[in-house]
């Protein structure tokens, strides 16, 4: 009965015709970059010392201790070491600790050694390869590629994830558009080193002209297939992929099913490590929303400033009130203090969203105005959202969307309550932090805030008792 | 400079609100007086023999306990947000308030689920009690357990008992010796048994198509079904109602009192010729048409507050609703099955959020089980009704 089951997601105005349509511009060039290592800085190791001349793609930094070692980091461009201990802020709202470089302009690379012929090295030749040009899933998680293939069994798909559902964002189209050869390549690779006999690339249904050329890239190869699955969000979450592709599902990871995941730019970074030699040192990212004046995707060096990016296209509106800066998409996305960051790995998407408006009770308002106010007509305007918290009227809608399958407004309550028994009950720790139930409740209540909270406090109570 | 947001995801929304949500409500249930005040005047005149004059008499006095069900559910709104919430101190204030905590739409369908006769005073306190006892104490909107609209019915209808029992008499209003004026013919159908007669079906009612199109004495909103079914299917497109809770519901109810008809050898289903009598089907239909039950489907069982929050909880509450509104329309032999039976679910809605609480992953086998003890309950019902009333009739 599909009827009763939870839905798996929903539809989403895309919002990409602004940049989808648009070839992405390389800027490769700017003065400084700023390579992100952590918030302390004490957990990596630094290769240089101020006044160094490196080069683009040389080794830097690399990771000495936590999880994921080795984590390394590289020159995204030639030029001088100006501060090793320089403080930007990183896409994820954090001060990070970077290593600051001035740019000479001339990209003089380090030696490099290419692979042309995949059947001649060993997988893990290559697997060494992904882990000293430090590629990390370029689709938001940053986690290390190389984890991944580290020990592989019983693989026998390699899925690239193509599926972009945030709105906004088309990094990944533009990437699967322009470099249709690298992804397959990328994918070709990794399907070497899971030793999977199948590779998938998921995209979301109606972009014909990805899908065309994908088949056509595709066809050299008899066991790479092209699946669109539904434009729904969260259709790009690992566990909908999956299961859209190949009706699998699995508990924590999805190497329990004999799947390995990847974004397709991800494996673009992995044949460009391969068949070039070359780190990771770029990514696309889309600066998109309607605060920008000129959207558009962009081909960067890792390291890059965002306020270069915005400058690119034309500066932020300044007719809208106050913006929301958002790294990431709009529905996962965070929201940051300023609009200068550096453009990490795992930075898709530059946004800058219109901002809210809390709304005021009236006090003589003019009736009018009141009655619009009610029947919601500033609504229809994309470039002002008024926030009109509502008590919950259990509509169920929240219910309805979550893709995770719980309950978030009996969450919220308990959480409210801090209700931990109750919360164990509810499944709070299923939440993916997908935002769906506050973009669809009609109450305008910030539903996935509060189930977060729960979430953090049902985890520190287990934590305690462990 | 621009100045800048900060604030937690997403960024973005719907643009749905629980305005819009309501607005649809009104939509429907406002032209639904509109169209009761009309049908009331009509049915005087046409079948009741009313000269004109009388006609609008009775359409002012229909008319008169409309308004004075919504403005008292207002009023008492009014009265409680800005003496006990103090939530306001002017006009727009207040216009605010009565928008964001629906009295109109509770007070329209109070007010269309009460019969023409009633009398004023009745109406007013009827209409306090369902803003105040039914929902104001317990918090306002988003908290009540039962539907007020509903708490505000079951009070008069118990309290005033002997008042409404005659409430929807004509005779007081106009000059008429049909008898169809006095009583409602639900009462006048107990009177004959669960088991009705095609031949009493006809005489007390005339024909399917005036029970239809609300041509009997009934309560003023109640009685209209073809406006009831337009409602819900423009509902059920804007997504304002779970559609699948009023055709459970009334499925069920239908297909239980058939199960009775036939059993009870009220029509004779496999011989030709296949008309509603012989079919069986006049009973199932009197059944559904009647009572409310069409109402209480479409506005009170799908009001979102007071039903349970999962889709399929939803489904089992329909199932349930069905079940005791059969039991007490049939084995009780009460009019007063659709109103009961919501109030009693009301009760077990947190009980049903409870069942379905945690991450929905495919079917578990205790919901399997409760299903199935569900099915057994709604099996074992009808088979007692169907063997039991026999003997009766
Ligand atoms: S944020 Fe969590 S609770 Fe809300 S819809 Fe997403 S998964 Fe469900
Ligand atoms: S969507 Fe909002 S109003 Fe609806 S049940 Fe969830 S929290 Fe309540």
């Amino acid at each position: 009965m599909k009827l009763f089951k939870a839905k798996k997601g929903i539809h989403i105005p895309g919002k990409k015709d602004g940049t989808a349509k648009l070839s992405s511009i390389e800027f490769l060039s700017p003065e400084y970059v700023y390579i992100p290592l952590s918030v302390k800085g004490t957990d990596f190791d630094v290769l240089v010392k101020p006044g160094d001349i490196v080069k683009l793609g040389q080794k830097i930094a690399q990771r000495s201790k936590g999880k994921g070692l080795p984590l390394v980091k590289h020159a995204s461009i030639s030029g001088e070491v100006v501060n090793i201990k320089e403080r930007k802020m990183h896409s994820s709202g954090l001060p990070y600790v970077c290593i600051q470089i001035k740019n000479d302009f001339k990209d003089t690379l380090v030696e490099v050694t290419p692979v042309s012929n995949l059947d001649k090295v060993e997988n893990s030749q290559l697997l060494e390869i992904i882990k000293e040009a430090g590629i990390v899933g370029l689709g938001g998680a940053g986690f290390p590629t190389f984890l991944k293939y580290g020990n592989v069994k019983d693989i026998d798909t390699v899925i690239l994830n193509g599926a972009e559902c945030e709105p906004y964002l088309t990094s990944d189209y533009r990437i699967m558009l322009e470099q249709t050869d690298r992804v397959i390549d990328g994918l070709v690779i990794l399907m070497k080193l899971a030793n999977a006999k199948k590779g998938i690339i998921a995209i979301k249904k109606g972009k014909k002209e990805v899908y065309k050329q994908l088949l056509d890239g595709a066809s050299k190869f008899n066991n790479i297939s092209v699946v669109e699955i539904p434009d729904e969000f969260p259709a790009g979450w690992e566990r909908q992929v999956v299961y859209r592709t190949l009706k699998r599902s699995y508990e924590n990871f999805p190497f329990e099913c004999g799947v390995i995941l990847n974004n397709v730019s991800t494996s673009v970074a992995v044949s460009k490590a391969v068949r070039d030699g070359l780190p990771l040192v770029e990514r696309f990212v889309t600066v998109s929303g309607e605060g920008i004046i000129r959207p558009q995707n962009y081909r960067v060096r890792i390291g890059t400033l965002s306020t270069d990016l915005i400058k690119l296209s034309e500066g932020l509106a300044d007719d809208m009130g106050e913006l929301r800066i958002v790294t990431g998409g709009p529905m996962m996305g965070t929201s940051l203090k300023t609009e200068e960051f550096v453009v990490t790995s795992e930075l898709s998407g530059i946004l800058a969203l219109p901002g809210e408006h809390k709304y005021e009770t009236p006090h003589n308002k003019p009736v009018g105005d009141v009655i619009l106010d009610v029947l919601h007509f500033s609504e229809h305007d994309d470039r002002f959202f008024m926030r009109d918290e509502q008590p919950c009227v259990r509509c169920g809608n929240c219910v309805k969307y979550c893709p995770a399958g719980i309950q978030p407004t009996l969450i919220r309550s308990a959480s409210i309550a801090k209700d931990e028994i109750m919360l164990d009950k509810l499944d709070v720790s299923k939440c993916i932090s997908c935002g769906t139930c506050s973009y669809v409740c009609p109450s305008h209540i910030q539903v996935s805030e509060a189930v977060k909270k729960g979430k953090a406090y049902h985890a520190a109570k287990n934590r305690n008792k462990k | 400079m621009t100045k800048i947001q900060v604030g937690s995801h997403p960024h973005i929304h719907s643009g749905n609100s629980t305005h819009k949500y309501m607005l649809d409500l009104p939509i429907t249930t406002y032209s639904m007086a509109i169209v009761a005040i009309l049908i009331q005047f009509l049915f005087v005149t046409i079948y009741l023999g009313a000269s004109f004059s009388e006609g609008i008499i009775v359409a002012i006095q229909a008319a008169l306990v409309i308004f004075t069900g919504v403005f008292s559910c207002i009023a008492a709104e009014s009265i409680w947000n800005r003496y006990v919430n103090k939530e306001y101190n002017d006009f727009s204030g207040w216009f605010r308030s009565m928008a964001t905590t629906y009295p109109s739409i509770t007070g329209m369908l109070y007010a269309l689920s009460l019969p023409i006769g009633t009398p004023l005073y009745i109406v007013i306190i009827g209409g306090f009690v369902a803003i105040i006892i039914g929902k104001s104490i317990f918090g306002g909107v988003g908290n009540n357990i039962f539907n007020p609209a509903l708490v505000g019915r079951a009070f008069i209808t118990i309290a005033y008992a002997t008042a409404l029992g005659k409430a929807v008499d004509y005779t007081g209003l106009i000059q008429t010796t049909d008898a169809i004026a006095s009583a409602s013919p639900l009462v006048k159908a107990a009177q004959e048994g669960a088991l009705l007669s095609y031949e009493s079906f006809k005489n007390i009612y005339g024909s399917v198509w005036k029970l239809f199109f609300g041509f009997y004495p009934s309560a003023l909103g109640e009685s209209l079904s073809f406006w009831i079914i337009l409602s819900f299917i423009y509902l059920s497109i804007k997504k304002t109602i779970d559609w699948f809770v009023p055709v459970i519901y009334i499925g069920l109810v239908f297909v239980m009192v058939w199960v009775v008809a036939l059993v009870n050898n009220l029509g004779t289903p496999l011989s030709e010729p296949f008309t509603l009598q012989t079919l069986g089907l006049y009973l199932p239909i009197f059944h559904i048409l009647t009572g409310g039950l069409l109402f209480g489907a479409v506005f009170m069982a799908t009001e979102p507050v007071t039903s349970p929050i999962t889709r399929r909880g939803r489904a089992l509450f329909a199932v349930y609703l069905a079940v005791i509104t059969f039991a007490i329309r049939i084995l009780g032999n009460l009019p007063e099955g659709v109103l009961y039976s919501i109030l009693f679910m009301n009760l077990f809605v947190p009980i049903m959020d409870r069942f379905y609480m945690g991450q929905t992953k495919g079917i578990k086998r205790k919901e399997i089980i409760l299903w199935i003890f569900t099915l057994l309950v709604a099996a074992g019902v009808t088979a007692y009704a169907a063997t039991s009333l026999g003997g009766v009739s």
